[in-house]
Parts: C-alpha cells; structure tokens; sequence
C-alpha cells in the first residue's frame, strides 16, 4: 500500500473530527442562545405576572425543548389556578353584594323611630341576611380546606354505619323521602368520616331542593371493585343538558337553590381530596344520580 | 317622579320601593326583563328605569338594548352586584345615566337619581 493511498483516510480522519466537533459547537451554541433566550422570557413572565405568555419553544426534541415544554405546561397549571383564583374572588364577591346590600338597605330606611312590627320585621330581614353571609363564608373555608389533601382526618371506616348515620341526619330535611340501600354489613373504607358525611349531606339536600316534596330520594352504596360509589338519585327534572361539569363549579347555583353554590364545589373537592372522583348522571325531566366514588 | 324598578331579588325592591315612596317617587316594580319590555311595549314612559343586570330571563344589558332598539332615551340607572369593567364599558355605551355597583347607600341611590333627601320622618 503506498504513501498516496494512505495519505486519503488518514487524512479524512482529521476533517471528520473537526467537523464533528464544530457541529457540536454549534449545537452548544445554539442551545445556549435557547437557554438564555427562556431563561429571560421566564423572567419577564415572573415580572410581569403575565401567566398567558409562554417561554420560547422551537418544537425540538432535545433536552432544551423538553425543558421548555415542561416549563410551558408548568405555566399553563399556573395559569389556569390564577384564573380560577380570580374567578372565585369576583364570584365571591358578587355573591357577598346581594346581601350586604339588602342589610344596608333595610336599615338605611328605618327611620328614626320605627314601630314595633317594622323593627321586628328589619331585625328578621338582617339576621336571615347575615345567617346567608356566615354560611356562605363556612363554604368558602370548606372549600379552602378541601384543596389540601392534609386536612383530612383518614381512618378506617365502616361504610355501613356511615351512610345509616347519614341518614339520621338527613331525615328531618328531606321529611321522611329518603330510601336507604346500605352496603353489606361491615364493609370499610379508608376516609375522613366527617367530610364524607358533609359530602353526602349536601348531596341530599342538593336532592331535596330540587325535588318536588311528594318524590322520594334514594341513598345507595355500591361495591365498584377498588372503590365505593355513593349514589344520591332523585326524580327532580334533572339539569339543563350541558350543566354536568359546570354544576360542580364553585357559585353554580340552579333554579330554586337556596344554598351558597358551594355545596357541590365541597362534594367534588372531598371526592377529589381522597383521591376519588364526583359526577353526575342526568336524566332530564327525570331526575339525577349524583355520585362520589371513593377508593377504599 | 315615576320610576320603573327592575329587579329580581325581592329585599332588595322591598327597600328601594320604600326608600323611594318616603321621597315622593311612585315606584313600578317589575321581577324580570320580559316585564320590564312589555311596558315599554304597552306605551308605559317612566321617568328613570332602575334596571339590575342579573336578572332571571334576560341579561339586563339586553334589557338595556333593546329599550334602546325601541327608540327609548329614558334614562336608566344600573343598580347591580357587577362590577366587571366590562359590564360598565358596555352600559355606558348604551347610554346609562349612571353605573352604580350594589351595596349603595339609599342616599347615594336619592341623590343619582336627583332626588333631595327627604329628613327621616320616625318610621
């Protein structure tokens, strides 16, 4: 093999090296400027509080792409907490307004000296008015509490004797229509008693609101294999088709409630807080099964 | 004056309607935008329409604008638990006379509508 033959690879090699070793400059290059240009548009939306806006992301597959998109996901989570956080302050407030200013109202036109049936009549205006303020403020901390998970107080359970508890309770709301289906004697779960008896609670009484006085409701626990499904199923006229999600939305009051809108909002964040999961299955002009299902 | 209430919430007109009444007003108070249209319809020409945005039927700022659409200028004060700029963006195109975001006091109330306060008068 002679000189000139070999002189061609042997000299491949170096130009091979050096080519490769400048494409992965670029590269470096090219991922440093990417680098720098999120780590400025992450500080611009950190500055900004402009949780719309989004890091730079050129759809490559590399670990700088990857990165990005994380970070853009991550944003969109923040994002979407910051809009519901504003959501419930103004929701929050809109539902303050209405009695705050029948309070202010009422007493703004007293007079001086009211007689005695328009004072009665004021005082039960305010208390009721005031009594609709504290319950919606308890809700609006129940809810609170229900998005950590810490809050709950787990133990194990007997199903059985929570759903009869639930129904003592709920007996002299719903005056005598609840049927109970309890589970098989000495079934268990792992929860937090009293939240699960508030969740079925306003679950009866969402029932009961909706429900012509003369129509039964019915309580039911089924085994669903990993979990329990407590059913609440009634024979109102159901919801509007398309209220399925938004009826567990915080301030998401139907025709004729009387409550806070918070009642189902607390149903889906006890479900949710115990890993399980709230819903509903509608029946327009016949009624609802709302449901929980709760991992044992 | 005439005044044509629009609102829902029972306590609520049950003080505005007082408030007004002790003020020399005479007060029409109807619970939804339907009602509201249909004396508009019917030829009814209050002097200020007191017209709340949340109403059952329809959304007040219809209300709004289809009173507008009927060639109605009588003024209309909004009297409502909204307070979204755009909500008040849009009644002021529509030419409200005034935005006033519950709770108000019933002299604030008197005095948007140009009413002088009458001295409370012992119930």
């Amino acid at each position: 093999m002679g000189y000139r033959t070999l002189a061609l690879p042997l000299l491949l090699v170096p130009i091979t090296l050096t080519y490769l070793a400048y494409r992965e400059w670029l590269a470096t290059i090219r991922e440093r400027d990417q680098l720098r240009e999120m780590a400025y548009a992450a500080d611009e939306i950190s500055a900004s509080t402009d949780f719309g806006r989004r890091v730079p992301d050129h759809g490559n597959t590399d670990a700088v792409g990857t990165l990005a998109s994380t970070i853009n996901r991550m944003l969109d989570r923040v994002d979407e907490a910051f809009r519901r956080e504003r959501l419930f302050i103004r929701e929050t407030s809109h539902e303050l307004r209405t009695p705050i200013t029948i309070c202010r109202g009422h007493l703004d036109v007293l007079g001086r000296a009211p007689s005695p049936a328009e004072l009665g009549e004021t005082v039960a205006v305010v208390t009721d008015e005031l009594d609709r303020m504290a319950r919606l403020v308890a809700d609006m901390a129940e809810l609170a509490h229900m998005e950590d998970p810490v809050s709950l107080q787990l133990a194990d359970v007997r199903v059985d004797q929570l759903v009869i508890d639930v129904a003592g309770k709920a007996t002299p709301l719903l005056e005598g229509r609840l049927q109970l289906v309890a589970p098989p004697a000495g079934a268990r779960v792992r929860a937090d008693a009293q939240r699960l008896t508030q969740a079925l609670i306003n679950l009866l009484n969402n029932a009961g609101e909706h429900t012509p006085v003369e129509s039964g409701i019915r309580l039911s626990v089924t085994d669903c294999g990993g979990s329990w499904r407590f059913e609440v199923t009634d024979h109102g006229v159901g919801l509007p088709p398309g209220d399925e999600v938004t009826v567990f939305e915080p301030f998401h009051t139907g025709e004729g409630s009387s409550g806070s809108g918070l009642g189902l909002a607390i149903v889906s964040g006890i479900a949710r807080a115990h890993l399980g999961a709230a819903g509903v299955v509608n029946r327009p002009g016949d009624g609802a099964t709302f449901w929980m299902e709760i991992p044992r | 004056m005439r005044v044509l209430l629009v609102e829902d919430e029972a306590r609520i007109a049950s003080f505005v309607v007082k408030g007004l009444d002790r003020n020399g007003c005479t007060v029409d108070w109807v619970t939804t935008g339907a009602e509201a249209l249909v004396r508009a319809d019917a030829g009814e020409r209050p002097d200020v329409v007191i017209l709340d945005l949340g109403l059952p039927d329809i959304d007040g700022l219809d209300v709004l604008r289809a009173l507008r659409q009927r060639g109605l200028s009588t003024p209309v004060v909004v009297l409502t638990a909204r307070s979204h700029p755009q909500d008040r963006s849009t009644a002021w195109s529509l030419g409200v006379r005034d935005y006033l975001t519950k709770p108000v006091a019933m002299a604030a109330l008197l005095e948007r509508l140009g009413i002088p306060p009458s001295p409370p008068n012992g119930g």
